[in-house]
C-alpha cells in the first residue's frame, strides 16, 4: 500500500521556512511587457478579461454581449460594452550550468547555484510567475516544463535535484537548443562559472531571444586564487586535458590578472546587451546572494 | 687556456647524477582545477615562445647542471697566459766566508749582524716579492730561488753559517744577478763584511751593499811555500805571504817553523788591504813547515796558519813498449825523477819488471798492466771501448785546463798521420777532431790511462820543442804514487776524488786535526776537505804500504780573496716593474661563478617558488 501521504525530505540547497519568508516578499523584477495575456499575478498594459475596470467604449459589432453595460444603456439608450485591464503572466527561466567545471570548489558551485536556482524558483512560483527550467552541459540537458503556483515547487527541487554535475560544457549550442522550445521570453536567471569559450555566445543568444537575462556567474576561491608552489600538472575536471605550469609567483600574478581581466570582459559584454551581471564566489551564503546581491543588481526587488 | 689539472674535468660526470636525481625526483603534483581556459590565456600572453616556457620550467636543473659544470672546470684549475706585472725580485747575498765569524766587541758574530739586516730587508719588502738567497762561500750556493715564501726565507737565513773558508762574492754576485738582475729591475743585496775600498769602479752597478762589523783588522796568510836552494841544496828557502784585509792597519809578526826546530820570527807592518811578501832563507830541511801570522786584536784566526813540504819528485820507472820507442824513450829522459827505458814488443810478455808507467806505441796488450799506461796511436781496443782509429787531417779543438797539454801549442800538433778514436765513456777529450777524441785520458779500474793518437815517430813532432813539455805533463799526471791528479788541489768545502794507486786495496787519509778515513779502493774515495792544514794520503796493499803522500791545504784557500769592488747604499732599481708572461690562475674566478650559480638556484628555489 502507498502512503501518500509521506513525502521525501527536502534537498539541502532548499531553502528553509524562514528564508522562503523573507523570499515571500520579494518578486522578480521585469521592466518591460512580455506580451503573454494570461491569468497572472501582474498587471498588464493591456486590457483583457480580468476584474479590474479599465474604461468603456461605443458599442461595436462582433462585441461580446455580456460586457455591454445596461445601467448605461437604459440612462443614455446608447449601447457601451466595459472595457477591463488584463493581468500579465511572467514567465521565468531557470537556467543550470551542470557541466562538470560547476562541480569543482569548496563547497561546489553547482551546489550554491541549485540553492540559487530554487530559492528565485520560489519566489517566481510564490508570485504566481511562470516557471521554467532548463539544464545546461554539452548540449542541453533535461528540460523543467513551465509551471505556475506554489504547488510545483517540490517538482522543481526534484528537478534541480536530478542534475548531475559533470561531463563538458557547450553552452551555446545547450542554449541554441533551449531557445528552439518556443517557451515564452520573460526573465532568465543563468548560473554557471562561464568557463566554456562559448559563453558570452550563450549570453547573446539568450538576451537576443528577448529574455531579461541574469547571468550569475559563479567562481570558487581555489579557481579564483589558487595557492600552489613548484612545479603541477593542471588536469581539466572537464577532462580538456592537462597542462604543466611551474607554480612561481610571477605565473600565479599574471594568473589572477587573467581572471580579473576575463571577469572584467563578461562584465562589459553584458552591459552592452542589457544583462545584468552578478559575480557571486560559491563560499558566498546563499541568503546573502539571494537577498542581497540579486537586489542590489535589480534581479529581485 | 691550458689545464693544470685536466683530469679534474672528470668531474663534470656529476652532471649524470643530476640528470638521474631529476629523472627519479618526486613526480609533480596533480592539482584538478575546474577548467585550463584562463591557464591556458595566461601561459599563452606571459610566454610565446615555448622554447623559453622550458627554459623557465626548467631553470633550477640547468642551473645545477651548470653549477656542476663550471665546478669540474674549476677543479681543473684553468690557466691562461697573461701579461702580468711582478714586483722585480730580489736575491739576498751572504757573505759566509771564514771572517764572518769574528765576533764584534759586543759579542755578536758578524754572520748574526748579516741575517738581521737580510731578515729586516725581508721583512721590508712586498709580501708579491720573489727572493732568492746566496751564500758566497768557497763555492757559492743558491739556497732558494725566487720565492714568495717569507718563512722559508727567515729558515734558511737562520741557518746561514761562517765556512772556514774563503768567500767567493764575485761569483755568488754573478749567481744573484742572474736571479734578480738590476738592470731588468732586480735587486741584489749583500750582506758582508768587506767594506768599500773605493779604489775599484764597482763591477756590480745596481748591488745594494749592507756592511757588517766594527772596524778591525784582519790578517792572512795567502801563500807560503818551501823549496831547496839552487846553491845549496841542504838549505830551504820559504816564502811567506800576508795580508790585512781589515779596515784598521796591523802590525803582525810571521813566524816558520822547520818540522819541530826552533820558530823564526818576523814582524812587519799591514796597512789595511796591503798584501807583503816575506822570505826566510835559512831553513833547515825538515819533514814539514808551518807558517803563522799573529797579530793583536787580528779578527780572523782561521787564516793564520798555513804548512807546507819541500816537493820530493819520486822516481817513476817508465817502460817504453814498441818497435821505435826512442823518441818517445828521449822525450822522458829529460823529464826530471824519471827512469825510461824501451823494450821490443816480443819482449814485452816476458818482461816481469814492474814499472810505474807504460807506453804502448802502435801496440795493444791483451791485459793492462797493474799501472797507469799511455796508449800511442793503438788499435782496436774493445776492452777499452776503442774503436778502430781513423786517418784524420783536421785541425782540433783543445779542452780548456787540460792538464795534458799544458804549455803545449795546439796547433803544431798537426800531422797528415795522425789517428782519431770515438771517444771513450770513460775519458776525457784532450784534443777533438769533430766528435772523434785525438787525445784523451781517463781511468780505468783505478788505471790512469792516456790515448794518444798523433804520429809520433812517422812525422817530426818529436823534434818540436814542446814534446818533451808534453811528455812530462803526461809523466805527472800519470803518476799512479799521486792520489790527486796533478793540478788538482784540496779546497775547502769541494770534495775531493782520490785515484788510488793500481795496487793499492785501501787508503788512509789522516786529517790535520788528527782524524784518519778509511777508504777502501773498490768504491770511489771521495775525501770532504774542511779543516785547513796538511793532509797525508797512505795507501795500502794488504799490510804493504804501497805509497805516502802529503797534500797540503793550499792557505790561500783560508784567506779571504780580497775586497770586491761594490757601492754602498741603496740599489740602482728600474722604474718600472718588469712584465713577463705567465699562467694565470684562471680556476678562482670559476669556482667563484659557480658559487654565483649555485646562489641564483638557491635564490630561484626559495624565493621566487617559494609560495605556500
Amino acid at each position: 500500500m502507498i502512503d501518500r501521504t509521506a513525502r521525501p525530505a527536502p534537498p539541502a540547497f532548499a531553502p528553509d521556512a524562514a528564508f522562503r519568508a523573507k523570499l515571500a516578499n520579494l518578486s522578480l523584477v521585469s521592466q518591460r511587457p512580455h506580451g503573454h495575456l494570461h491569468t497572472g499575478g501582474r498587471r498588464s498594459r493591456a486590457t483583457g478579461s480580468s476584474l479590474e475596470f479599465a474604461d468603456h467604449r461605443s458599442y461595436s459589432p462582433g462585441d461580446d454581449f455580456r460586457q455591454i453595460d445596461w445601467n448605461i444603456y437604459a440612462r443614455t439608450d446608447e449601447l457601451f460594452v466595459k472595457v477591463r485591464e488584463s493581468e500579465e503572466t511572467l514567465v521565468v527561466h531557470l537556467l543550470l550550468d551542470v557541466s562538470g567545471s560547476m562541480a569543482s570548489g569548496t563547497p561546489a558551485k553547482f551546489e550554491t547555484a541549485r540553492a540559487v536556482l530554487a530559492a528565485i524558483g520560489w519566489t517566481a512560483l510564490a508570485s504566481r510567475d511562470v516557471v521554467a527550467g532548463a539544464a545546461l552541459g554539452a548540449d542541453l540537458g533535461e528540460t523543467f516544463a513551465p509551471r505556475q503556483g506554489e504547488g510545483y515547487f517540490n517538482r522543481l527541487l526534484e528537478f534541480l535535484q536530478r542534475q548531475p554535475a559533470g561531463g563538458t560544457t557547450g553552452l551555446a549550442r545547450a542554449v541554441s537548443a533551449y531557445n528552439a522550445h518556443a517557451l515564452p521570453h520573460g526573465v532568465a536567471i543563468f548560473v554557471s562559472d562561464l568557463l566554456a569559450a562559448d559563453a558570452p555566445r550563450a549570453i547573446g543568444a539568450l538576451a537576443q531571444r528577448g529574455h531579461e537575462l541574469t547571468v550569475l556567474h559563479v567562481l570558487d576561491d581555489e579557481f579564483a586564487n589558487p595557492a600552489f608552489a613548484d612545479e603541477v600538472e593542471l588536469i581539466d575536471a572537464e577532462g580538456g586535458g592537462s597542462l604543466e605550469v611551474l607554480g612561481d609567483v610571477d605565473l600565479l600574478r599574471a594568473y589572477r590578472q587573467a581572471i580579473g581581466d576575463w571577469t572584467s570582459d563578461l562584465q562589459q559584454f553584458c552591459h552592452r546587451r542589457h544583462v545584468r551581471y552578478v559575480p557571486v564566489r560559491s563560499n558566498w551564503a546563499v541568503e546573502d546572494i539571494v537577498l542581497r546581491r540579486l537586489r542590489e543588481h535589480g534581479t529581485l526587488a | 687556456m691550458s689545464w693544470a689539472a685536466p683530469l679534474a674535468l672528470a668531474w663534470a660526470g656529476l652532471t649524470v647524477a643530476v640528470l638521474a636525481f631529476f629523472l627519479l625526483r618526486p613526480r609533480r603534483q596533480r592539482v584538478v582545477v575546474a577548467s585550463l581556459l584562463i591557464w591556458r590565456r595566461t601561459i599563452h600572453a606571459r610566454a610565446e615562445d615555448t622554447w623559453l616556457a622550458w627554459l623557465r620550467r626548467h631553470a633550477l636543473l640547468l642551473l645545477q647542471l651548470l653549477a656542476v659544470i663550471v665546478f669540474a672546470l674549476a677543479l681543473a684549475r684553468p690557466e691562461r697566459l697573461a701579461m702580468v706585472e711582478l714586483d722585480p725580485p730580489v736575491a739576498l747575498v751572504v757573505d759566509v766566508s771564514a771572517s764572518m765569524a769574528i765576533a764584534d766587541r759586543d759579542g755578536t758574530p758578524r754572520i748574526q749582524h748579516a741575517r738581521d739586516e737580510a731578515g729586516a730587508l725581508v721583512h721590508a719588502l712586498g709580501d708579491d716579492r720573489r727572493i732568492s738567497v746566496i751564500t758566497a762561500g768557497a763555492v757559492p750556493r743558491t739556497l732558494v730561488a725566487q720565492t714568495t715564501d717569507r718563512a722559508a726565507v727567515s729558515r734558511l737565513l737562520g741557518g746561514v753559517e761562517p765556512e772556514a773558508s774563503h768567500g767567493r762574492i764575485d761569483a755568488a754576485l754573478d749567481m744573484a744577478r742572474s736571479l734578480a738582475d738590476p738592470a731588468a729591475g732586480g735587486i741584489v743585496a749583500l750582506f758582508t763584511d768587506k767594506g768599500p775600498t773605493g779604489g775599484r769602479q764597482p763591477a756590480y752597478a745596481g748591488v745594494r751593499t749592507v756592511v757588517v762589523g766594527e772596524p778591525a783588522p784582519n790578517v792572512a796568510l795567502v801563500s807560503f811555500q818551501v823549496r831547496r836552494r839552487l846553491d845549496a841544496p841542504d838549505v830551504v828557502q820559504g816564502v811567506v805571504a800576508a795580508r790585512n784585509d781589515g779596515s784598521t792597519p796591523a802590525t803582525a809578526e810571521v813566524v816558520v817553523t822547520a818540522g819541530r826546530g826552533t820558530p823564526r820570527g818576523r814582524s812587519l807592518d799591514l796597512p789595511p788591504g796591503d798584501r807583503q811578501i816575506l822570505v826566510f832563507d835559512e831553513l833547515p830541511v825538515a819533514a814539514g813547515y808551518q807558517a803563522e801570522v799573529r797579530a793583536p786584536d787580528d779578527g780572523l784566526s782561521t787564516d793564520n796558519l798555513a804548512f807546507a813540504s819541500l816537493a820530493e819528485p819520486s822516481r817513476l820507472s817508465v817502460v817504453v813498449v814498441g818497435d821505435e820507442p826512442w823518441p818517445i824513450v828521449r822525450a822522458l829522459q829529460a823529464v826530471p825523477a824519471v827512469t825510461a827505458q824501451a823494450i821490443s814488443v816480443d819482449s814485452f810478455e816476458q818482461d816481469t819488471s814492474a814499472a810505474d808507467l807504460y807506453v804502448f806505441q802502435g801496440f795493444a796488450p791483451e791485459s793492462l798492466p797493474a799501472a797507469s799506461s799511455v796508449l800511442v796511436q793503438p788499435p782496436a781496443m774493445p776492452v777499452l771501448g776503442l774503436d778502430a782509429p781513423v786517418t784524420g787531417d783536421v785541425r782540433p779543438l783543445a779542452l780548456a785546463d787540460s792538464p795534458l797539454l799544458r804549455s803545449v801549442d795546439v796547433g803544431d800538433l798537426l800531422s797528415g798521420t795522425d789517428v782519431t778514436y770515438a771517444p771513450p765513456p770513460w775519458a776525457l777529450v784532450d784534443l777533438r777532431v769533430g766528435d772523434r777524441a785525438l787525445l784523451a785520458h781517463g781511468v780505468v779500474e783505478g788505471r790512469r790511462i792516456a790515448v794518444v793518437g798523433f804520429d809520433v815517430t812517422g812525422s817530426n813532432i818529436s823534434q818540436a820543442p814542446w814534446f818533451p813539455l808534453f811528455w812530462s805533463n803526461v809523466v805527472r799526471w800519470a803518476d799512479p804514487f799521486a792520489p790527486l791528479p796533478e793540478g788538482v788541489e784540496l779546497e775547502p768545502g769541494r770534495p775531493a776524488r782520490l785515484i788510488p794507486h793500481p795496487q793499492a786495496d785501501r787508503i788512509s787519509v789522516a786529517g790535520p786535526a788528527g782524524d784518519t778515513t778509511e777508504f777502501s779502493t773498490r768504491q770511489p774515495a771521495v775525501l770532504e776537505v774542511r779543516t785547513p792544514g796538511a793532509y797525508t794520503v797512505r795507501q795500502f796493499a794488504g799490510q804493504e804500504l804501497v805509497s805516502q803522500t802529503s797534500i797540503d791545504f793550499a792557505p790561500r784557500m783560508v784567506a779571504p780573496t780580497g775586497r770586491v769592488g761594490v757601492p754602498v747604499g741603496p740599489a740602482a732599481t728600474a722604474e718600472s716593474s718588469p712584465r713577463i708572461q705567465q699562467q694565470v690562475d684562471v680556476w678562482p674566478w670559476v669556482a667563484v661563478l659557480a658559487l654565483a650559480l649555485l646562489l641564483v638556484e638557491w635564490w630561484i628555489f626559495h624565493r621566487v617558488r617559494g609560495v605556500r
